[in-house]
């Protein structure tokens, strides 16, 4: 058996580390031997299997205790956090029943709005109360989880006016009137908006806490700088998994399961492409004749692909700003879409010429390089408003803007880009 | 109502009454397209905290600007008045010779000197001298008063960071358990220490440490082990949103976005990313024509082409975009995701090319090709392979870039495409030359 000694003043953080080192046995052991308070400081260090680790780990009398004495949202992450239903259902019938009641209510508000995630504990204050009362009121109610920074202001009705910072509460004179320390400018949000949307006011605004308001105005909640946190980081995980269009994605996910998620779409992809290949045997006499073609068309295919993927990027940090400018913005794009495709045509057709005469010298070099700049001029055009357009419907229609990248587009943009290319071989060289 | 309406109407009371109504970060956001005569009737309105608190919310551009008209007198007061961090972001937004008369005229132990020294990546640069200590031998009641004493110039504030006569951090404590405290109690009860970081340690290991730890702020340090400052979550937020943009500006080989650029400048700004891929074409142009005899033997190839090279581009994307989902974990999961990747990549391919033959057979019969059957099997056999050097790419090139710490993000796709291309050419074309060389 490892020797077990455990300094007294040690941070939570360290400790969390000493519990996930420690091998699963002697885990029950090391919970032993530390306090409550030190159990529950040290949960939120943990990483996600040894969270549910430390709760099988404990003695049933302690897992009560440890149940009631977490913050909500630990508690409702550590009902999550287990795979199977029974053991779920088995913590949430070990609840004292006001939070019970709570973690019910949480799991029933819909995952896309701040209702899921909003954090119970903060402190209203009723706008008639004297400062004198007020302040002992949030002194002697307030706990370890709470936030205390801003002390929330409702008036008789509950609706939400403003906040004091506790500080100031705490500094005021017993003459002075909460009316006059309050702060009227202090933004709510709404209960049905977006995480995302509320982690971009906790940004903009620079507030540790932003109160969460329904529909009558009442505050049901607050949205912590720490979700903000979190948000962020899963909408850029989000991005990455939407422009790749590879689903779900979760490091745990076996190799099976990641295939299962994105085959479909790189199926479709194939069959796309084949379709395109039918097409293209529309032109098989012209490629025959002038096989050189063919050397192109990783160019013309590249090109397209690439200036699509630059107004699909530019417009998709457009639509994520909010702001009411979408018109200036796509005028904007097609301006620089065609000047773009402008140069790109030239500088193409240039290349490919100095290239032609390099290698050999076909008789109608000059035609082709006529075709390659036409058919990247055009190319261009078509699939960089591909990728302006795409996502501005997408989002219109309530989708998720950055689905419009991926596998799909990637073949929209190729049908275009080899059939202007063939297209236009065919009428000039032939 | 809007405040542009407001400025017309000219009515003071309504005005104030709607300014105190409003965020300051509101305010801001409606005045920053103003004239100056606008901005300087409402902002006499308003207190000047107030006043200043609107300016900090500014674009820096705009900041900028809007200091630069008002007498030097005046802009050394508002530097004055800001946030130390805020007042360096300013500063070093406006040009270089009328800085360096703000500069002149500022008092000499001015903390927003201190804070110009940092290289940009520096905490101390993110860092604010703005925040509440006491002494660690200080008695409850001694060290209550310290707090509220200091309370009129740190707004909104939950922590008091406790030192000791040398100024070295000793801990902190939260102004709750401070007011809870009973007088008989001593401060050392209460304290609680947390990891501290050096002002010259690198901001972004510090933004890992407030992320992971969701965090309100984190103490700052100097080489002496003085407490010198306080950085705060929203300064990392910002940063974080700001780096999250330049990374997928770098994936969508965009420059460097700014709304306020002419058509001209943001057109000419795209063209170096457009002409380094254009460049990448001539290679492959130039490796196809070794196979020139063999494609005029089979056009039908040429068809099948894009087929190819989007295969493989498409699961290279996916792996690599889980390649930099996870690139800052642990090397080992890594390594332990990236062989799932391949795995997949295994599994996605045979998939693909079973279907790819059967499809372009059929397609080859419908067509009346007389190689269908070997046209089919060059498909999907160059499918096959181009697929899992996808995956396999879309893992290591990130592993390998980041080892010699170029950037993943912004040298993996445009590195990787061409890789890809080169490869599926070369097995597409090299297979066929092989398999239908008899026939020529």
């Amino acid at each position: 058996m490892s020797k077990l000694n455990i300094e007294k003043n040690i941070h939570p953080k360290k400790l969390a580390l000493q519990f996930e080192k420690n091998k699963n046995n002697d885990k029950a052991l090391f919970l032993e031997k530390i306090n409550n308070i030190q159990l529950v400081t040290m949960y939120k260090f943990l990483d996600d299997d040894d969270k549910v680790l430390l709760y099988e780990k404990l003695q049933n009398k302690r897992q009560k205790e440890f149940l009631d004495l977490i913050s909500i949202d630990d508690l409702k992450d550590l009902i999550d956090l287990q795979k199977d239903e029974k053991l779920r259902n088995k913590i949430i019938a070990n609840l004292k029943r006001q939070r019970r009641n709570e973690i019910i209510k949480r799991s029933s508000f819909n995952y896309d709005t701040v209702s899921s995630i909003m954090s119970p504990h903060y402190k209203v204050i009723n706008v008639g109360d004297n400062v004198k009362d007020a302040t002992k009121y949030v002194i002697t109610t307030s706990s370890d989880h709470d936030h205390l920074d801003l002390i929330y202001v409702v008036d008789d009705h509950f609706k939400y006016i403003g906040t004091i910072p506790l500080t100031k509460l705490i500094s005021s004179r017993p003459t002075d009137e909460l009316i006059d320390l309050v702060d009227e400018s202090t933004p709510s949000i709404d209960n049905n908006t977006s995480p995302e949307k509320a982690a971009q006011m906790i940004m903009s605004y620079d507030l540790p806490t932003l109160p969460v308001t329904n529909m009558r105005h009442e505050i049901v909640g607050i949205f912590t700088y720490d979700d903000a946190f979190e948000i962020l980081q899963e909408d850029y995980e989000k991005t990455y998994q939407k422009l790749a269009s590879i689903g779900d994605f979760d490091t745990d996910q076996s190799p099976i399961k990641r295939t299962k998620d994105r085959i479909i779409w790189l199926l479709l992809s194939v069959v796309l492409n084949i379709l395109i290949a039918m097409f293209l045997f529309r032109y098989e006499e012209t490629l025959q004749t002038f096989v050189i073609l063919v050397f192109f068309q990783p160019l013309i295919l590249g090109m397209a692909g690439n200036i699509g993927t630059q107004s699909l990027g530019s417009t998709i940090l457009k639509l994520n700003k909010r702001d009411n400018t979408l018109k200036q913005h796509i005028f904007k794009e097609v301006l620089i879409t065609i000047i773009n495709s402008i140069i790109m045509a030239i500088l193409a057709s240039l290349m490919v010429y100095i290239f032609m005469i390099s290698i050999s010298s076909p008789e109608s070099h000059f035609m082709i390089s006529l075709v390659i700049g036409i058919s990247v001029l055009t190319g261009l055009i078509i699939s960089s408003l591909f990728g302006l357009f795409l996502p501005i419907v997408l989002n219109k229609f309530g989708f998720d803007e950055r689905a419009a990248s991926g596998p799909l587009l990637t073949t929209i943009n190729d049908l275009t880009a080899i059939g202007a290319y063939l297209l236009c071989a065919t009428l000039l060289l032939m | 109502m809007m405040l542009k309406d407001l400025v017309h109407i000219r009515d003071e009371k309504l005005t104030i009454e709607t300014l105190s109504n409003m965020h300051a970060k509101d305010i801001a956001d409606q005045i920053k397209d103003f004239n100056k005569e606008e901005i300087d009737y409402l902002t006499q309105l308003l207190e000047y905290d107030k006043q200043i608190e609107v300016f900090s919310y500014l674009p820096l551009e705009e900041a900028a600007n809007y200091l630069l008209t008002e007498s030097l007198e005046e802009q050394v007061s508002v530097i004055n008045s800001l946030e130390p961090d805020d007042a360096r972001d300013v500063l070093l937004a406006i040009n270089p010779e009328e800085r360096k008369e703000i500069f002149d005229s500022l008092d000499k132990n001015s903390k927003v000197l201190e804070l110009l020294n940092y290289d940009e990546d520096d905490a101390g640069s993110y860092m604010t001298n703005l925040f509440i200590k006491v002494n660690i031998s200080d008695s409850i009641k001694q060290a209550t008063k310290k707090v509220i004493q200091q309370a009129s110039e740190v707004n909104n504030f939950s922590i008091i960071y406790v030192v000791n006569d040398q100024l070295e951090y000793m801990g902190q404590l939260t102004l709750i358990d401070l007011i809870k405290a009973k007088p008989e109690n001593k401060l050392q009860e209460f304290i609680k220490i947390e990891e501290t970081f050096l002002d010259t340690d690198d901001i972004y290991e510090l933004a890992e440490h407030i992320k992971y730890y969701q965090l309100k702020e984190v103490p700052i340090k100097n080489e002496n082990n003085n407490l010198i400052g306080i950085v705060t979550f929203d300064d990392i937020l910002d940063l974080l949103e700001d780096d999250f943009q330049d990374d997928f500006e770098a994936m969508m080989a965009l420059p460097e976005q700014d709304p306020d650029d002419s058509v001209i400048k943001s057109s000419l700004n795209r063209i170096p990313w457009l002409s380094v891929l254009l460049l990448m074409a001539i290679p492959l142009a130039y490796l196809t024509s070794f196979f020139e005899a063999t494609i005029a033997g089979a056009v039908i190839l040429a068809m099948f082409q894009p087929l190819i090279l989007d295969a493989g581009g498409n699961v290279a994307t996916q792996t690599l975009a889980v390649s930099l989902i996870t690139i800052d974990d642990k090397e080992n999961t890594f390594i332990k995701n990236g062989i799932k990747e391949i795995t997949s990549g295994i599994i996605t391919s045979l998939l693909m090319s079973v279907f790819a033959f059967l499809m372009t057979y059929v397609v080859a019969y419908v067509l009346k090709s007389n190689q269908g059957f070997l046209t089919a099997i060059i498909v999907s056999v160059s499918l096959f392979i181009s697929v899992i050097a996808g995956s396999v790419l879309g893992f290591i090139v990130p592993l390998f870039l980041n080892k010699f710490k170029i950037d993943p993000v912004v040298a993996s796709g445009p590195l990787i495409t061409t890789l890809i291309d080169i490869i599926s050419l070369l097995v597409y074309f090299g297979l066929a030359t092989i398999l239908l060389g008899g026939q020529l």
